[in-house]
């Protein structure tokens, strides 16, 4: 049988990435990140980043492949949520392919990506989703009312999970990747209490963030860490599981950049035990943001005769998962 | 009440009648009364001291505004408490989620439900809603699984996490959770009896309004979340 070739280019925050898939093969997933400083990240810079670096890492990834860019069959790129000037990079450099080799353009839901590359994978049909990064921090499932998409039951009513954790992190002088720093951290700390805020399926971190930053001039780090994150977790946790069961899913993805904390993952297997569901989270690489998972909806769109001209190709710096229309 | 010995000799047999996420719930009868035992169980995914801590927190805090609620609405009264464990009075009728829900077994039971009715339904559960918010109570978790009908008289249940709260944030929540989880005809009875039963209903509403406006809520999808 043969499967259509596509490319993904993903350039929404600091990571850029090229991924090149064969139907569920993933030929090659190159990316490159933006060294972060302890300052963060100013947009400008890591626009300009990208721009160095998409070039190569299209002909990495190609010839990682082993095709040429003739072979590939259509180009993906994501069009949002993320920073407008990162996100406006991959659009030329999809559109520039798009263009000059006749290939049909896909703009992608980066949130929807990372869930549907994990779906795909691991074969689920109907899934609770709990989405974890930076910026975003959702719990989601398919219905097809008013059309067919990733309904999110649930999210942070203020940051991010991901946000929470790096402000925690330089607040407390550690080094970047910050996630891991805290996790580190964390691993040899005891339990505090911290505020716990969870209202139905949502959830806020601004409050507990606040208390630990503050926490830090009076107790240990690793004490710190651990309850910080602990209890965090805790509340994502508790509204998966509040989810479950009020949909009565049986099949659980968990993805996205802190989809790769292992704490996180022991304790939604243990929920996901408990009920007999089924618990699925994507090798390490496809949770960091990574151009296959862009290619792999891509691919899903092209199979199911979406069309989209180069002028509908934009981007969309607040693309919510919500509006993304699936039609597999 | 003063009890000679140990309670258990009271209960009658547990009965398993439904697991949710946070809590057991068995049927049994308390000093001959039908009652509901509301067990919140342990969670091994979570660190063992704020387990213990969410639990027994939550079911004393339950406990206390339950027996507040159940002074000014239809609610269980709260029969006996232990530290993970409530015995309620059991009250009878059907879950509103059932009757909403096109393909529920309830559904031929209340096929009779006409819109009209259905208003008069949904105008009951504005004006509890509002009795509850004028005693300073929120829900925190007001949607149509936690209402309970029988025949055209309506009972609010689970007070798992609610709270005595002032604060109008808190009580726009309530709000907005109704309103993502019913059509737009069922709400807006709903609210015209909240407003009718609460005199501070206006700052209420003008909240919602305000959450809805917040960038994370703003493009949100506001579709139940019984719809398919």
């Amino acid at each position: 049988m043969i499967y259509m070739i596509m490319m993904g280019i993903e350039s929404s925050a600091h990571t850029i990435g090229v991924g090149v898939v064969e139907g569920k093969k993933i030929l090659s997933n190159k990316k490159k990140m933006y060294p972060i400083s302890n300052k963060g990240i100013i947009p400008s810079k890591v626009a300009e980043f990208h721009s160095k670096h998409i070039p190569g890492l299209i002909k990495d990834a190609l010839a990682e492949s082993k095709i040429n860019i003739e072979d590939i069959d259509a180009v993906a790129y994501t069009k949002g949520p993320g920073i407008g000037a990162c996100l406006r990079i991959g659009q030329i450099a999809a559109k520039t392919i798009s263009r000059q080799f006749c290939k049909p353009i896909f703009p992608v839901n980066h949130s929807v990506a990372h869930i549907e590359i994990a779906r795909v994978m691991f074969n689920m049909n109907d899934p609770l989703v709990l989405y974890v990064s930076g910026g975003n921090s959702q719990i989601l499932g398919i219905i097809n009312k008013p059309f067919r998409h990733y309904h999110v039951y649930g999210e942070t009513l203020d940051i991010g999970i991901g946000n929470a954790l790096d402000n925690f992190a330089r607040s407390a002088n550690l080094l970047p990747a910050w996630g891991s720093s805290v996790a580190k951290a964390a691993a040899t700390g005891k339990y505090i209490t911290m505020p716990y805020n969870v209202k139905g399926m949502d959830f806020t971190f601004t409050g507990i963030l606040k208390y630990a930053t503050d926490l830090l001039a009076k107790e240990k780090l690793p004490d710190v860490a651990y309850s910080f994150q602990e209890t965090m977790f805790s509340m994502l946790c508790e509204a998966t599981e509040r989810a479950l069961f009020l949909l009565g899913k049986k099949e659980l993805i968990l993805c996205g950049g802190v989809a790769q904390n292992r704490r996180l993952n022991e304790m939604l297997q243990s929920i996901a035990d408990s009920h007999d569901v089924k618990f699925r989270v994507a090798p390490d690489q496809f949770n960091a943001d990574n151009g296959a998972m862009i290619a792999v909806v891509g691919l899903e769109m092209l199979e199911n005769n979406d069309h989209y001209t180069l002028s509908e190709a934009t981007i969309d710096q607040k693309f919510r998962a919500d509006k993304f229309e699936i039609k597999w | 009440m003063k009890l000679n010995g140990s309670y258990k000799q009271h209960v009658q047999k547990y009965r398993k009648l439904n697991e949710g996420a946070e809590a057991v719930i068995y049927a049994s009868s308390f000093l001959g009364i039908d009652a509901i035992i509301k067990h919140r169980v342990a969670k091994g995914y979570r660190e063992e001291s704020l387990d213990k801590m969410l639990r027994y927190q939550r079911t004393k805090k339950e406990a206390k505004i339950l027996s507040v609620a159940s002074q000014v609405v239809s609610a269980p009264k709260v029969l006996f408490l232990e530290k993970d464990r409530i015995f309620m009075q059991r009250i009878k009728g059907v879950n509103l989620l059932t009757i909403l829900q096109p393909n529920g077994s309830a559904v031929e039971k209340n096929a009779n439900l006409q819109l009209h009715e259905n208003k008069n339904l949904f105008s009951k559960i504005g004006s509890a809603l509002a009795v509850l918010h004028g005693s300073n109570i929120v829900h925190g978790d007001f949607t149509p699984a936690n209402i309970l009908v029988d025949k055209n008289s309506i009972s609010i249940i689970d007070f798992g996490l609610a709270d005595m709260s002032q604060m109008i944030e808190d009580k726009a929540v309530d709000l907005l959770l109704m309103k993502r989880a019913i059509t737009k005809e069922q709400y807006a009875a709903f609210l015209d009896a909240y407003k009718n039963n609460y005199s501070k209903a206006h700052e209420i509403i003008k909240r919602l309004e305000k959450i809805e406006r917040r960038g994370r809520y703003q493009e949100r999808t506001l579709t139940s979340t019984n719809e398919k």
